[in-house]
This record gives structure tokens, sequence and C-alpha cells, in this order.
């Protein structure tokens, strides 16, 4: 079984690019990717990800 | 919110996740944050395939990606100053002052009249060079004292 992995990032580019390096594996798995920290936070339930990729620079959504 | 508010909130919410910091500049303090907030490492943006599976390898096998910089200010951030000019005393009463305790409850905690704390502060001020509460815990936590 792969380690489920989740993406938090806002710039699309980097987030697909790092989704298919890392999709490229058999070891890893990405289930999800999100741009906004907040949709993350309310699919981790769902998600239940080994491992997430998180931007420190997220812009911050009210 | 940002990556560091969001990686304290996975963490609480489920602390078994591993979290990998993605960003820009890697010497930051902001990455050091992002490790204080529960971050096992971090990658930069411009890493090639290698570098990001290496990085998961790592935290598989209860690692932390990181570089030796920020590596250091992690180990920097757990080591105590020991080259400290104070007694064993004023050292208490200051490291009660940077938890925010009143001279009452400093005096109580260490069954001492609160003159006895004012005269103790009043030798961590002068050690210190200071005038204020604020400006002594500034200096102690800058020197690492506390």
């Amino acid at each position: 079984m792969p380690k489920k992995i989740i993406l938090v990032e806002d710039n699309v580019d980097v987030c697909l690019g790092y989704k298919m390096l890392i999709n490229m594996t058999n070891e890893y798995e990405v289930v999800n990717y999100y741009h906004i920290g907040d949709e993350a936070l309310k699919n981790l339930n769902k998600d239940m990800p080994d491992i997430a990729l998180v931007d420190i620079d997220l812009l911050w959504v009210l | 919110m940002n990556g560091i508010e969001l990686t304290r909130r996975i963490k609480l919410a489920f602390p078994k996740i591993e979290i990998i910091i993605i960003t820009i500049f890697e010497n930051s303090e902001r990455v050091f944050d992002s490790l204080s907030a529960g971050a096992s490492g971090y990658l930069t943006k411009n890493a090639n395939q290698l570098e990001v599976i290496d990085a998961l390898d790592q935290i598989v096998k209860g690692g932390s990606p990181m570089s030796p910089a920020i590596a250091r200010m992690v180990v920097g951030s757990f080591k105590k100053n020991n080259t400290n000019p104070f007694t064993d005393k004023e050292l208490s009463v200051l490291d009660a002052l940077v938890q925010g305790k009143s001279y009452k409850s400093i005096a109580l905690s260490f069954d001492v009249s609160i003159d006895a704390v004012r005269f103790h502060i009043k030798n961590i001020y002068l050690k210190l060079q200071v005038n204020s509460k604020e400006d002594a815990i500034t200096k102690a936590k800058k020197n690492n004292w506390v």
C-alpha cells in the first residue's frame, strides 16, 4: 500500500509538479490536493493522509 | 490560514500525520517556526524529484529532512546558556517572571516575602542593566538564560 499524501499549495504549477513527481513512484500516492488550508483541514477525516505537504506561504482566507 | 497555522491545526487534530513544509526560502525564522508548530521537515519549491522522494523516505523512516543551518537553529533553541550571571534563586525568579507570574505568586511559590522577591528582581535588573520586567524577559530570552 503506497503512503497517502495530500498537498496544500496555492501555486497551481508547484502543486501539479509535486503531484506528478510523487505519483511516479510506487511508494507514495497523492490522494488529494488543495489550494486553501481550510479545505484541506475539512477533508482530513476523509483523506486520512500519512503525510501532508504544506506550503508555508499559503494565503490567509477568512 | 498560512502554512504554519495549518500545521498547528493538523497536528492538533491528527498528531500522527507527518507534515513537510514547502518553502521558497530555506534558512528562515519561519521555517523554524513551522518546525516548532509540528512540521517534521521541509522541502524547497525548486527541489528535484530525487530530493522530494528522499524527503518523503526520510519522514517514513522517522527522520527530519532539513538543512544543517536549520538543524543548528533547532538545537540552539533547546540548549540553554549556562554561562549566566545569576544566582540559583535569581534564575528561578527570572523563570517565574517569564512564565508571567506576579510578585505575589512568586513569593508564595518560593515561600518568601514579597520584599525578598523585589530584592532578587532588583539584582536581576542590575545584572541585566534593564529597568523593566519586559526588558529583563527579552534580554534573558535572547541570551537563552531561561
